[in-house]
Formats: structure tokens, C-alpha cells, sequence
């Protein structure tokens, strides 16, 4: 098949083509994936040390539509602590509505977001706003990433 | 032999008698068409039908939804401007529905939340909401939302969002009949309606059996009235109460019986008296000419349908289906009833705001 690959010109130059293709798409997920996670890690390597902890990144989110991923999961285990960020705008109102509607207790801390959560956040989402982001940090170390 | 055919007979018709007297009662009149929106030279065309309200000045404002923004029109039809755009920003809309008109402001409910702007467009302030809104009014200066996932049948928001207190209780339902759906989807089903506010009152429309709940100002729960002696309400209640749904083969969430649909498509209060707008599958599973629409008119104080009104879109054309959306109803300077009714005309393909006036 190869032989045959080599001696049809046109074949050669997709077969070139399409492995370059592939490379490129593959490097620039590596490091777009490495760059946000090299941003998070500085920021967690010491305020999240001997704990769990999930981070919740909001920008928009609906009780239908846009749940948020894991929570009635996560929420369930006594020893997670759960923090949300969401949207510079959001006001006073609009945190108690969002608080009221997916029934996050009082235990758990809903801010708006600023400094260098902003900073990944935006890292993270290619400088748009656009996705929420969930962040489950454990002793320091990111466990796991996820966009919803 | 021929006494007891006779007396069959009889019997039948002392049992038809109940029947005939109701329906004689209840006076039919037809609404004359007076002018179809947009109209032609402003060359505005609905990406859908709209949702309808009417201000104080005969203004139409039209949701829409499709292409993100409310129209408004004068009351000849000229097109004064277009309020919010596609956007997540503060003035943007994004798949908007609901809007009210009270006093000087003109409130609209999109996909993420409650935009509200002056009557010139000019954007005021928003809230954000995180639930399904199935409707949405305004009464003194408040919000009432019906909202999806939510306790209560209606909260009570200040303008800026603060959420004040609710009332009214949901309709109730058995879950486990209804296998694999997601509960806020079930909630928006059975609950869909339309909130209704007089000065002192506030009214519940539930679409699927048109029961009308009314509340006090502080949302005590004044009467419940139900419309009596509709099969298809009844096989309604039936259905989704007792019989349920599923998911079919290709993962749709389905109900169990397929001969069903809303009762009423809108509602609306005017003077003492709520204006149903009723749904063409009603009219369709009941057998009627769905080449005009419906409109029956309950009275809130004796809690009767009083009476009926139909109408037909621009060409009247016995094959021709209208399914009809949203319903604004405002007086003339000559007291006559005007009714605004946004429709989709099967024949022409398009979507309409019909002007209609009530000729008696």
C-alpha cells in the first residue's frame, strides 16, 4: 500500500498534507492544555495543600440547560470543599438568584471574579468568555478539567 | 312498541336539554380584521410568531424570538424601532419570549434573564435568572415569574432582582409515571400557563386544562375556577396525572398518548374578564374548523365562559390552518374592543400580527 502511495503523486501529497495537519492539531492541543494547566498549578500549588477542593468558574449558567457539571455529585461529599466564580457583572441579586436556584448553601463561597482566576479563566477559554469551568483540585494537584 | 320508542326518545332528549341550554347561552360573534402587521412597506419579516403587547398608546411590541429582538410598531403599523439585539451584553437579547408593557417601562425575559428598558428602547437595567421563566408579569412594582424548578407557582422579584416572596401552589404530580424525564422538564409541562394581573388581582392560566387560580395582592389564594364539561381537558388531567410518558426509541421524552396538546395557546385580562385563546390542537382533537381561530371570554366573577368570539387570518380559505400564538387586547377611542393576535398562516407560510375589532 505504501509502494503504491509513493508512485501516485496525488496520494503522496494528501498522505503528506493530512499527516501535517494532524501534528499541527495535535501540538496545538498540547499546548493549549498544558499552558492553562501550568496557570493553575501556580496558583494552587499552596493556598489548596491538604485539601479538596472544587472550582467552579461560572459564566453563564441555567438549572436546565447549562447545569453545573458534578455539583449534585460533589456536593454530596462532606470532605469537598466548593467555591464558585462567576461573572465580573453579576450583581448582588443575580448571585442570591443563582445561589436560590441550583441550592448551594451558605457554606459554600460564590464570588465574582477577579486577579488571577481571571487570568486562567481567560487563559483557558482562548481570551473570550464563553464556557464554565470546573476545577477539582486535590492536595494541591489538579485532578481534573472540564469545560461545560 | 312505538310508546316505548317514543319514550327512548324523551329520555334522550330531557338528558340533551342541560346541553343546549349552556350552549345557547353563550353568544358567537365574529371578529373583523381591520389590518394584518407588519405591514408591507416596512419590510420587517417575523422569523416566527411573535409574542404581543400593546401599550397605552396603541403601540404593538412584538418578541421576535428568532431573530433576537422586539419590534415596535404604531398603531397604523409604521415601525418605530427596534428594541434589544443578539448578545449577551447589558441591552442585548438572546432568545427572548416574555414581555410586559407597564407604565413607562417595557420589560422583556430571554434565555439568561430580565432585561428592562424605557418605552423609547433605551436599555434601564437587567437580572439574570438560572431557571426556565414560563411566564412572566408585572404587577405594581414587581415581577411575577413562573419559573421551572422553582417551589412555588410564582415568585416575586423587585426590579433590580431581589426576589421579595412567592405563593401558590404548583400542580402535583407522580413522577415515577413519567420514566426517564427530568423533573424540570415534567415542572414546565404540566405547569406551563400565563400569569394574569388586574389592579388589586392576580391570575393563574394553567394552558393544559385552563384553570383560572386567583390570588389576592399578598398572593392568598382567592378561588380556583375550572372549566367544566370538556372531554379534552378532562382526558388531559387524565393523561398527565395518571397515565404519563416515556422516551422512545430515538431518546424523545414522549407522552403515552399522542392525541394530546395545550388547551390554550394565551391568555389575556381585560376589564373583569380573562380572554382564552384557545390552542389548534384543541380545535383539532375536538373537530373544529381550524381555518379560523378561537377566543373565549370568562368572566372572572362569575367564573363562566360567557362568551365566544372566532376569527380567520387575511384569506379565508376553508383548507387553510392557523396556529395562532399570543393575544393583546386594548379598547379604541370609540370603546370598541380591539384584539391584536400574532398567528402563523399555513397558506401564506408566514407570521402575522392580525388587527382585529370586536363589531358589537
Amino acid at each position: 500500500m505504501i509502494r503504491h502511495l509513493i508512485f501516485n503523486k496525488w496520494k503522496k501529497i494528501i498522505f503528506v498534507s493530512s499527516a501535517f495537519l494532524i501534528t499541527g492539531i495535535i501540538l496545538n492541543v498540547h499546548v493549549y492544555l498544558t499552558d492553562c494547566k501550568r496557570a493553575i498549578n501556580r496558583i494552587i500549588k499552596n493556598d489548596f495543600r491538604g485539601k479538596k477542593t472544587a472550582v467552579y468558574i461560572i459564566n453563564d449558567a441555567h438549572i436546565e440547560c447549562r447545569p453545573c457539571f458534578k455539583y449534585d455529585e460533589l456536593s454530596k461529599d462532606k470532605n469537598i470543599d466548593i467555591m464558585f466564580y462567576v461573572r465580573k457583572d453579576f450583581s448582588d441579586n443575580d448571585i442570591e438568584n443563582f445561589r436560590d436556584a441550583f441550592k448551594i448553601p451558605i457554606k459554600y463561597v460564590i464570588k465574582r471574579i477577579e486577579g488571577e482566576w481571571e487570568k486562567i479563566y481567560k487563559r483557558c477559554n482562548k481570551n473570550k468568555f464563553l464556557y464554565n469551568l470546573l476545577i477539582l483540585i486535590n492536595d494541591g494537584e489538579i485532578e481534573e478539567i472540564r469545560r461545560f | 312498541m312505538k310508546k316505548k320508542i317514543l319514550i327512548v326518545f324523551f329520555v334522550i332528549f330531557l338528558f340533551q336539554i342541560p346541553y343546549i341550554l349552556t350552549e345557547k347561552r353563550i353568544k358567537v360573534e365574529e371578529l373583523k380584521l381591520i389590518r394584518v402587521l407588519p405591514v408591507k412597506e416596512e419590510r420587517v419579516f417575523f422569523k416566527t410568531t411573535p409574542f404581543i403587547v400593546v401599550d397605552n398608546f396603541g403601540n404593538v411590541y412584538a418578541v421576535d424570538n428568532r431573530e433576537h429582538t422586539v419590534y415596535k410598531f404604531d398603531r397604523n403599523g409604521k415601525l418605530l424601532q427596534k428594541i434589544g439585539r443578539k448578545g449577551e451584553g447589558p441591552g442585548d437579547l438572546e432568545f427572548p419570549v416574555h414581555i410586559c408593557v407597564r407604565k413607562d417601562k417595557v420589560f422583556i425575559s430571554d434565555n439568561r434573564a430580565i432585561s428592562i428598558f424605557d418605552l423609547n428602547g433605551k436599555f434601564i437595567n437587567r437580572f439574570r435568572k438560572f431557571r426556565h421563566i414560563i411566564s412572566m408579569a408585572v404587577f405594581r412594582d414587581t415581577i411575577l415569574l413562573t419559573e421551572s424548578s422553582a417551589e412555588k407557582l410564582i415568585n416575586v422579584y423587585d426590579f433590580k432582582g431581589k426576589k421579595l416572596n412567592s405563593f401558590g401552589e404548583k400542580y402535583k404530580v407522580d413522577y415515577s409515571i413519567y420514566k426517564g424525564w427530568p423533573k424540570a422538564y415534567i415542572d414546565q409541562m404540566i405547569n406551563r400557563g400565563k400569569i394574569l394581573c388586574s389592579n388589586n388581582y392576580i391570575f393563574y392560566i394553567s394552558y393544559a386544562f385552563g384553570d383560572v387560580f386567583g390570588y389576592s395582592a399578598s398572593g392568598k389564594l382567592l378561588f380556583k375556577k375550572e372549566i367544566k364539561n370538556i372531554d379534552f381537558i378532562k382526558k388531559s388531567r387524565q393523561l398527565l396525572f395518571k397515565i404519563g410518558g416515556k422516551i422512545n426509541k430515538r431518546g424523545y421524552y414522549i407522552l403515552k398518548r399522542k392525541d394530546w396538546g395545550y388547551f390554550l395557546n394565551d391568555a389575556f385580562y381585560f376589564k373583569n374578564k380573562i380572554y382564552l385563546l384557545l390552542s389548534e390542537n384543541y380545535l383539532r382533537f375536538s373537530k373544529r374548523d381550524i381555518s379560523k381561530g378561537e377566543i373565549w371570554q370568562f368572566d372572572v366573577k362569575t367564573g363562566k365562559i360567557e362568551r365566544k368570539f372566532y376569527f380567520y387570518p387575511l384569506e379565508r380559505d376553508k383548507i387553510n390552518k392557523i396556529y395562532t400564538r399570543s393575544l393583546a387586547i386594548r379598547k379604541n377611542e370609540n370603546n370598541k374592543l380591539l384584539i391584536y393576535i400574532s398567528y402563523y398562516d399555513d397558506r401564506k407560510g408566514d407570521f402575522f400580527i392580525g388587527k382585529y375589532i370586536k363589531q358589537n
